[in-house]
């Protein structure tokens, strides 16, 4: 348990900083290997560990260091180098600890800083965005429609005539067709056209109510 | 940790780790008894006097460091953290969007933008210069060429709509805060800032009309306000109309946001130190049943119109036909919210619902609705009608001098006689007539969801005089406004049920779920056999026939569409004579289009026209509502009448 511990420390050192890459590196001597001791071997081996005279044991360690698996010195060692080692870790992983929170809280006022400019593009943006849309519904706008066909020298149509297809396939016009009336000399000729104020269209009316209307006995036709 | 262990024998571990912390920790404590006795005496009192100075020393120390700590962590603990919050921590206000008003196409007709209005402090612009100047002497600063430079600046990047005259005095005005231009776009102030610091951007929200006139009398208009001592409480609010009755849905709710920031910078959040996070709860956007197109023409048709006939006013409704739906609702006289330089509140009312009158002959299709519900009568019924007929002390003659005629009923009504007509309410009786009046919603509020809605006026049933019942059947001695009028003819279209007009169709909630109205309940007034009836006899009022078989609104007829209707003229009192006057009328019309599958409902008002002696439209509104209904015809795509509105004799030989 102990010797499995550390291995994941120095990978995450090796991450984290250059800092602790001298430290990292010197816990990493025995680490890697680790995961090499196949646990098939170190089982059978630990049970008659006690029972073994000192010499049998030396030469255990003699073999298993020839064989490279220095390991085996480690696991040797006793608990005194174990405690250390763990105190080491625990030194090791407060200052990974202590960088990583470092480095993230550097992060995260970096970011603010990135966050701030992105909010202020976002800003520059929505507002010319709002002002866009401002002229745009501006321009949509029917009195402004209005204002621009009449500049083009468009009139209001007045009353249509329709075409009508009958069910015998012969078509019958409804209402008179008649011409619209371009625009008169004075400005004031088209009303829903201009943009305008009560009282400026004198004549429109008699002109937009006189074709097609059904006979207007009361009203001077324009 | 590793070169060490290979040496040690591994069994000699356990010994080795009892005495291993020896060495390190006895170190001192073996040392100390060894060289005590070591040392000679007089050193030893010395050592010892050293002792036991540092020792108070220390002491002191502690002792003064927790003196501070008790006074700092305890006594002082609230005002230092308050000064250490003031250092850091910003409130940063996230204003509410105020909502947009839009019509039933989504056209806007009212939203809101950011804007900034530009501020100066004179007297501590002044006051730093001067200490600005008295530390530099060499490199001295003039205040009226500084504010010459800010003027200039401020012209250049605004435009032409600042004056740089005006803006010096504002800028050496003997003050501590002055406003200096409002209504500028924040990407433009926030240049001015950056060339002169000293002036001072305070957040806005300006409300865009689009339409300038468009609409304006519903809508209304907001501004800014900044009467609240609390300017976290500044925000755009309602002055008239839809903008003022609606206030509270469109306006929202501001939210507010503490956070540490870097000084005096909004933007730059300490990451982690939001502590008070309210978010604003934009208001909702409210969607009207008005057609801005319509809204439009109606507008312009209205206000030629009123101008045309010398009217003082006049006011007009399109209602469809089933829905009660208010399509546009004109005033000939507006004022364009968008002007920056004030409106007239003569001008920002609403009198199309504010403003009651008598209807006239408009009226009379209570009486052809409770006759023909109640079988008084039917169109093709042939009555005698005097000239004249004496209800209680009054007589009540024609519009034209006749002698007695042989009148259908649907000639009383397309012929517009009075006497025809008091004759079929005689018949009907005054109790029935009060209930139909009642039940087309006369005297009452419409509910439209408009602000200053008048119920218009009726006499109730207990104070009628003996004369009352000679007035009411043909539209004087009650009022009515443009929508009830309509609301009647409504009722006609709609198959004899009343739905209650209305212009605001549903909310729209930030989160963009449509919050629909409540619909109006219909209230049924007549069978739909009574309601087609008199309908296809109002046709007759626009037709046009050979021997005095004409209606009175041939005008307002359009050709391929049936169109029923009626056309009205109420006499005014006379404010100096207390009588109803002979030249001050008030002239409706009220029409349904087209009569065979109604879609649209006209009613128009026009008040006070030139009714003798100027032209034909200052004595009948039936033009003016043929040009609507051609312009519906069109805007709508109304499918022609199968056939034309058949001819039916009025006065019978």
């Amino acid at each position: 348990m102990t010797i499995q511990a550390p291995a994941p420390a120095p990978a995450q050192r090796g991450q984290g900083g250059t800092g602790t890459r001298t430290r990292a590196a010197r816990a990493s001597v025995a680490a890697p290997e680790l995961p090499t001791l196949p646990k098939t071997d170190t089982a059978p081996r630990r049970a008659p560990e006690r029972t073994r005279s000192a010499a049998a044991q030396r030469a255990y360690a003699r073999r298993a260091q020839r064989s490279g698996q220095r390991v085996e010195a480690a696991r040797e060692v006793d608990h005194s180098a174990g405690r250390a080692s763990f105190v080491v870790l625990i030194m090791a992983l407060l200052t990974v600890g202590v960088i990583a929170t470092l480095w993230l809280s550097t992060q995260a006022i970096a970011d603010s800083y990135r966050l701030e400019e992105a909010k202020r593009q976002a800003t520059e943006l929505s507002e010319r965005a709002a002002q866009l849309q401002r002229e745009v519904t501006k321009g949509e706008s029917a009195p402004a429609l209005a204002e621009r066909a009449k500049q083009l020298g468009m009139v209001p149509a007045g009353d249509a005539a329709r075409i009508v297809v009958q069910p015998d396939g012969s078509v019958a016009v409804v209402g008179e067709p008649a011409p619209a009336q371009p625009a008169a000399p004075s400005t004031s000729q088209t009303p829903p056209a201009g943009q305008a104020p009560p009282g400026q269209t004198e004549d429109q009316q008699d002109q937009q109510a006189g074709p097609g209307t059904q006979g207007t006995p009361s009203q001077g036709a324009g | 940790m590793a070169p060490r262990q290979p040496p040690r024998p591994a069994p000699t571990g356990r010994p080795h780790r009892t005495r291993q912390p020896v060495p390190g920790r006895a170190r001192a404590p073996r040392r100390a008894p060894v060289r005590r006795p070591a040392r000679p005496a007089r050193p030893a009192h010395n050592h010892h006097g050293r002792v036991v100075t540092v020792r108070l020393l220390l002491v002191a120390a502690l002792v003064a460091a927790g003196v501070k700590l008790v006074q700092v962590q305890w006594f002082e603990a609230e005002a230092l953290a308050a000064k250490a919050e003031q250092q850091r921590v910003t409130k940063i206000d996230v204003p509410a969007t105020r909502g947009a008003i839009e019509d039933r196409n989504g056209v806007q007709l009212a939203f809101s933008v950011e804007s900034r209005e530009l501020a100066f402090q004179p007297r501590a612009t002044r006051k730093s210069i001067a200490a600005f100047n008295k530390e530099h002497p060499a490199e001295k600063l003039d205040f009226d060429q500084r504010t010459e430079e800010i003027a200039r600046g401020l012209r250049e990047l605004i435009g032409d709509r600042v004056d740089e005259g005006e803006l010096l005095d504002k800028l050496r005005v003997d003050k501590t805060y002055v406003y200096l231009v409002d209504n500028v776009e924040p990407g433009i102030a926030r240049q001015i800032q950056e060339r002169f610091p000293e002036i001072i951007a305070e957040y806005r929200a300006e409300r865009e009309y689009p339409g300038g006139p468009l609409a304006a009398n519903i809508v209304g208009v907001a501004n800014w306000r900044m009467e609240d001592p609390n300017p976290d409480k500044h925000n755009l609010h309602g002055l008239s109309g839809l903008e003022i009755l609606r206030d509270k849905e469109l306006s929202g709710k501001p939210g507010k946001q503490i956070a540490d920031t870097k000084q005096g910078d909004q933007g730059l959040v300490i990451p982690g130190t939001n502590k008070d996070l309210q978010p604003a709860v934009d208001g909702s956007d409210i969607e009207l049943t008005i057609d801005a197109d319509l809204q439009y023409y109606l507008q312009q048709a209205i206000a030629d119109y009123v101008a045309l006939s010398g009217a003082k006013n006049g006011s007009a409704v399109v209602m469809d036909a089933h829905t009660g739906e208010v399509y546009a609702l004109a005033n000939d006289k507006t004022f364009d919210p968008s002007d920056p330089s004030g409106f007239d509140p003569d001008l920002m009312g609403n009198p199309a619902v504010s403003t009651p009158y008598e209807p006239g002959s408009v009226n009379k299709i209570v009486t052809a609705l409770a006759a023909i519900e109640q079988g008084v009568t039917t169109p093709n019924d042939v009555q005698q009608v005097p000239g004249s007929i004496r209800i209680a002390d009054r007589t009540v003659g024609d519009a034209w001098p006749h002698g007695t005629l042989n009148m259908t009923t649907t000639g009383v009504f397309a012929k517009s006689s009075n006497v025809g007509t008091l004759q079929l309410a005689q018949q009907v009786g005054p109790d029935a007539y009060a209930a139909m009046l009642d039940k087309l919603g006369l005297g009452k509020r419409t509910g439209v969801g408009l602000p200053g809605e008048s119920p218009g006026r009726v006499p109730p049933r207990g104070q009628w005089s003996g004369s009352t019942f000679g007035n009411l059947p043909i539209g004087q001695g009650l009022s009515m406004t443009v929508l009830q009028m309509a609301g009647m003819y409504q009722t006609l279209a709609n198959d004899g049920v009343r739905v209650p007009p209305r212009i605001v169709s549903a909310r729209i909630a930030p989160d963009g779920t449509r919050v629909a109205e409540p619909k109006p309940k219909g209230v049924r007034v007549v069978t739909p056999e009574t309601a087609k009836t008199v309908r296809d006899m109002f046709r007759a009022v626009v037709q046009e026939a050979p021997h005095q078989n004409s209606g009175t609104g041939p005008a307002a007829a359009l050709s391929g569409y049936q169109i029923s209707g009626k056309t009205g003229t109420g006499q005014q009192v006379d404010p100096a004579t207390g009588q109803y006057s002979n030249s001050l009328y008030w002239i409706t019309f009220a029409g349904i289009l087209p009569a065979d599958n109604p879609r649209f409902v006209v009613g128009i008002v026009l008040d006070k026209p030139n009714y003798s002696g100027g032209p034909p439209q200052g004595r009948s509104a039936a033009p003016l509502f043929h040009d609507i209904a051609s312009f519906l015809a069109q805007r709508y795509n109304i499918p022609l009448s199968k056939e034309p509105s058949p001819v039916v004799p009025l006065i019978e030989p």
